[in-house]
């Protein structure tokens, strides 16, 4: 393990210590890792054209058919903060939340292509609400996604649901923080996970796309600020900062706890492990990014920077550290970058984390690109945002 | 045509001497109330500018005699305002900022009142009386008049004292003041107007079970759920029209004659939501296979029966319970951004118009802007802002398949007037 991840240390030491260790990152690359075909398209805005439009980018895929006929299929969808929270006047679907359009058209195609019983999945911010009510919340007429298919359920993943018990999910091979996770039923239940992400910069992580997503399967009864001390809580409240992020107390003790509790407090150093960690126990098995609209300098509307973006993108692949790395390359960045490059300046990378566990590859070389090219849809976020540090360190930060 | 109605005011102590009548020249206040040092001042003004003095028991809602003429005096309201505004650092459970309100007492003492009653809501000033500001004297006189009552007009003493002498702070709150009691008068007609919502909660306010039934108002409110209040006795089969869900929170047996109207109601469709013993005034009902961490829920007729587990014991919990077991689908509208602001819509009672009020517990214009999605219905829109006599036409956007009207920044208070098809 690098020392690094025990003991805090400044910026230049530290990328001086990792260029000599060759682990800064940037053209380092796995070659078992990984490589899978990513389909990018254009387009302009919500509404009936997206299910043609993702149809098309399935078939570019070779067909979702092998994937999920016969199969429950689970969609974890981003749906970040609360319904109510808007930056400006603008929806919140069009800014930190999965557009329902873009949902509704995946679950039909999934539906289409034989999924027996299909599940939206999110763990709702700060609530144990069922997942439609949440969406009633933030305007949404969730029973269009009810229809969207055949035996369409939603579930708010923070609660047991419509399951008895939490389920675990081991990290393969051990973790980077966590060894396992305990889970909502869906996840475990679901033969094919489908991450629906939005294109968004992210406070801790750089970008967040289909891999971050999966932060938020964890049930904050076990792994919430307000989380229960020996088993879940029975009521979900609080968000995922004293747990996951600072990792000031551990989850629940019911659950796996942390492999080394002297490691680093950092969230920026934490937060991405744990994303690697969640990708590896719960694998993603079809990515698609709603880069249509979107946010550049953060997540949220919390995020002081955040500004509303229209990239008028979608991105799928089948597989989500490939899929990351494309969508970051349209973003204007390197996702080659390593950690404390741009767009992780202040934090580690996911895409290298992920790509050293052999999650995927990251090296665009190796990545098959159908639909429209990169260099022709790219949409650069950082002319648009000063990119997230500036709230953090109170200063211009992007060189 | 309605009748004018009072526009009281608390005489200042420091209104006494020979001009202090003068003070009312050009004021609606029209009938004067006072605390008993202030009284012989107050006698004295009344007389002078020919106006009401009102001698007047002011009680706590659940101490008050609803059988004796109005108008009814409510003295445990609080002080509205925003936590952050009054520098305290406490939230709700959610974290949302908390606010001090008293919508919830004046929707509750005009279903205990009969029809038509005058409601004054009133409470005990903020410590710190010199932290005061102009607003918040608005937002009190705002506030009552948006849920259908008065609240006494009141000044704290230094700004009494500076309001007699034309100058300063106070000077400017007693204008301020007039201005809005000026601009609220045309807009008495919609005093009568009715709760807009589809959740119905039952209750004899009264005895045991008045903190339990009072707080589920109460955190409701907090909680931007919609509600309609209704005493027990007053409750018939006219109470559950347009309604979704009905909270019987006592756990008392039904009376018979209600019974009778809550089983029709759930035939038809209804969710009621009800302990055991008021419950077993459904008859018969069959278990779903729904799970819920604390109810049963049964089927009966063509609706829903919702069954603690245990005894109701959380307020805050059963109001957001009752409101996720109706769907938060019946909402009638919903504000976004919106901070420590609350809104109440009302409707006329026959007719095609609604008010939504807009009320702002920080004082403050919101940095943030505010949208409020409005129903689906709803062909023109007004914003009646103060200051100005005349509403603006309000735009009604299209936004992914909602329609929702953009709130201009507002500091204390504004009224949406949506005219619907």
């Amino acid at each position: 393990m690098h020392p690094a991840i025990k003991h805090p240390i400044g910026r230049r030491q530290w990328l001086a210590s990792a260029a000599g260790l060759g682990l800064s990152g940037r053209a380092w690359s796995n070659p078992a890792a990984p490589a899978s075909r990513v389909s990018i398209a254009r387009c302009e805005d919500y509404g009936p054209a997206i299910y043609p439009t993702l149809k098309t980018m399935f078939d570019q895929l070779g067909g979702i058919a092998g994937l999920v006929k016969g199969k429950t299929v689970g969609i974890k969808v981003n749906l970040t903060g609360g319904p109510r929270n808007r930056i400006g006047n603008i929806p919140i679907e069009r800014s930190a939340y999965t557009h329902p359009d873009v949902v509704g058209a995946a679950v039909r195609l999934i539906s289409e292509a034989g999924a027996t019983c299909v599940r939206i999945l999110e763990g709702c911010y700060s609530c144990g609400d069922p997942l439609g009510e949440f969406m009633y919340d933030a305007g949404w007429d969730p029973m269009a996604l009810v229809n969207a298919g055949r035996r369409v359920e939603l579930e708010n993943t923070n609660v047991l649901g419509s399951g008895k018990r939490y389920h675990r999910r081991m990290t393969p091979g051990g973790g980077l923080i966590f060894p396992g996770f305990d889970l909502n039923h869906a996840y475990d239940e679901s033969d094919v996970i489908v991450s629906i992400a939005k294109m968004k910069e992210h406070a801790t992580c750089g970008i967040t796309l289909a891999m971050k997503n999966m932060f938020g399967i964890t049930p904050v009864t076990i792994y919430g600020d307000q989380a229960g001390k020996d088993e879940p809580s029975p009521d979900a409240t609080g968000g995922r900062g004293v747990v996951m992020h600072q990792g000031r107390r551990g989850p629940s003790l019911s659950a796996p706890q942390e492999i080394d509790p002297s490691s680093s407090r950092d969230d920026k150093w934490r937060v991405p492990r744990i994303v690697v960690d969640l990708c590896a126990a719960v694998p993603i098995h079809l990515s698609i990014i709603d880069g249509i609209d979107g946010l550049a300098g953060g997540e949220g509307s919390w995020v002081s920077v955040s500004k509303h973006v229209r990239p008028r993108l979608l991105v799928a692949g089948l597989n989500p550290v490939s899929t990351d790395a494309v969508s970051a390359a349209l973003m204007g960045f390197d996702p080659m970058a390593g950690h404390r490059q741009i767009p992780f300046e202040q934090c580690d990378s996911t895409l290298l984390l992920a790509e050293q566990r052999g999650l995927g590859t990251r090296d665009l070389r190796r990545i098959e690109v159908a639909g429209a090219a990169i260099e022709q849809a790219k949409f650069d976020f950082r002319s648009a945002s000063p990119g997230p540090w500036r709230r953090v360190r109170g200063q211009a930060a992007n060189p | 045509m309605q009748q004018r109605s009072r526009v009281p005011m608390f005489w200042p102590a420091a209104w006494s001497g020979d001009q202090a009548a003068s003070m009312l020249a050009a004021s609606p206040v029209n009938c004067l109330i006072a605390e008993p040092a202030a009284e012989p001042q107050a006698r004295k003004a009344a007389a002078a500018k020919g106006i009401e003095f009102l001698p007047l028991r002011w009680s706590a809602w659940s101490e008050t005699d609803w059988s004796k003429p109005s108008p009814f005096a409510i003295s445990d309201g609080v002080w509205p305002g925003a936590a952050a505004s009054q520098n305290r650092q406490e939230g709700g459970p959610t974290g949302a900022p908390w606010v001090d309100a008293n919508g919830w007492i004046v929707q509750l003492a005009r279903a205990l009142a009969p029809a038509d009653s005058e409601i004054w809501i009133n409470s005990k000033p903020p410590e710190e009386l010199r932290a005061i500001e102009t607003n918040q004297y608005l937002l009190g006189l705002a506030e009552a008049h948006a849920y259908g009552a008065r609240r006494p007009v009141w000044l704290a003493p230094h700004h009494a004292s500076e309001a007699l002498e034309g100058k300063g702070e106070g000077a400017a709150a007693w204008k301020s003041i007039n201005a809005l009691l000026a601009w609220l008068e045309p807009r008495q007609l919609w005093r009568p107007y009715r709760p807009v919502s589809s959740l119905l909660v039952i209750s004899d306010f009264a005895g045991a079970n008045e903190y339990m039934a009072g707080e589920v108002l109460n955190l409701a409110a907090r909680q931007h759920i919609a509600f309609t209040p209704v005493h027990t006795r007053h409750a018939s089969a006219d109470s559950f029209a347009d309604m979704r869900a009905a909270l019987y929170v006592d756990p008392q047996p039904v009376p018979a004659p209600l019974a009778a109207a809550m089983k029709a109601f759930v035939q038809s469709g209804g969710l009621l939501i009800a302990m055991k013993a008021p419950a077993s005034a459904i008859g018969p009902a069959k278990l779903t296979g729904e799970s819920h961490p604390r109810f049963d829920l049964f089927l009966s007729g063509n609706g829903r029966l919702a069954i603690p587990k245990q005894d109701f014991d959380d307020p805050w919990i059963l109001a957001r319970d009752a409101h996720l077991l109706m769907s938060r689908r019946w909402d009638s509208i919903r504000l976004f951004n919106a901070g420590s602001m609350l809104a109440f819509h009302a409707a006329a009672p026959a007719g095609r118009t609604s008010i939504v009020h807009l009320l702002n517990y920080t004082c403050r214009a919101s940095a943030n802007p505010v949208s409020l999605q409005i129903p689906s219905g709803v062909r023109a829109a007004r914003l009646h802002t103060p200051g100005h006599a005349v509403p603006a036409a309000a735009a009604i956007q299209r936004r992914d398949g909602r329609n929702e009207i953009d709130i201009q920044p507002y500091a204390v208070y504004c009224a949406l007037e949506l005219i619907h098809s």
